[in-house]
């Protein structure tokens, strides 16, 4: 008799990584919720706000400094719940601001057999991706291929997760 | 030589030039590099690094991957990315507010038999 041998998932891979952690937090979440009002509307929000923050977290953590995009959302994390200013704060947005000067005299047009490069959709870009505003456009291009598939290992894990949970 | 200034303690003249020099250092370090990147060819970026790393966002764009590269425009590339970007970013909001219904409804064993399931 053949033994049905599960496939074996890389144990060091970014999506078993992100996996774990999310779980992890995941169950935390769980325990912290109180049985009376568990299904009200407010709770269902607010727990939805921790599952959000708890998985950009997780693929944060999984990617640890590697990218200059996890790092910019490590110290975003890191800083969002104190809510204070800090003088680390003040200083990074002098810097960014100097840097957005800069930037009016640097958009990089390159003109060749895929056309004009123009600095309008770069500057969308540097919004979406975390970190973007001080990158250049190679470094820039760089990172949002790596975010994106992060970003899309994330949704493959949260839908399997959702899928398994639902009746 | 010593500054008279009207802080409690007095600062030197040295200390107030390297002060000045260092930040002169730093902003004059951040403006080279801003220069650098500006350049196309001769120096490190150079137009052909930024088209390979166009064509392999390309590949990663689900709308643009079968059609020719040669017909799609840099600028579109990066439109759509940033279209798929705010996309799945939606996907995410979607799944954990599906997530956090469901956890409502079930209890916390199961997340260990998933998790065990998941990672065997």
């Amino acid at each position: 008799m053949n033994k049905y041998n599960p496939p074996r998932m890389n144990p060091s891979s970014l999506r078993s990584r992100f996996a774990t952690r999310f779980l992890r937090s995941l169950s935390e979440i769980n325990a912290q919720k109180p049985t009376a009002s568990s299904s009200s509307p407010t709770e269902i929000f607010r727990r939805y706000r921790r599952i959000k923050v708890a998985a950009d977290k997780s693929m944060a953590y999984s990617v640890r400094s590697r990218r200059t995009w996890s790092r910019a959302m490590l110290w975003k994390l890191r800083t969002r719940p104190c809510g204070r200013r800090s003088v680390k704060t003040s200083t990074i947005v002098r810097k960014t601001r100097h840097e957005k000067q800069n930037k009016n005299t640097t958009t990089a047009t390159t003109t060749g057999e895929d056309g004009v490069v123009s600095g309008v959709e770069a500057d969308e870009l540097r919004e979406l991706v975390p970190g973007g505003e001080a990158m250049d456009l190679y470094n820039l291009l760089d990172e949002t291929a790596h975010y994106i598939k992060c970003l899309t290992t994330q949704v493959q894990v949260m839908k399997k997760i959702a899928d398994f949970y639902s009746p | 030589m010593q500054i008279v200034s009207p802080f409690s303690c007095s600062i030197t003249t040295t200390q107030l030039f390297s002060y000045f020099a260092f930040s002169a250092y730093q902003l004059r370090k951040m403006s080279s590099r801003r220069s650098r990147s500006r350049q196309s060819g001769g120096s490190r970026i150079t137009d052909d690094q930024i088209y390979d790393l166009v064509s392999k966002l390309q590949q990663l764009l689900p709308e643009l991957r079968n059609s020719h590269s040669d017909k799609v425009s840099a600028a579109k590339v990066l439109q759509e990315t940033c279209n798929y970007i705010r996309s799945l970013h939606r996907e995410v909001d979607d799944l954990s507010e599906r997530l956090s219904e469901l956890l409502a409804t079930t209890d916390s064993a199961q997340a260990a038999i998933i998790r065990s399931l998941l990672l065997r």
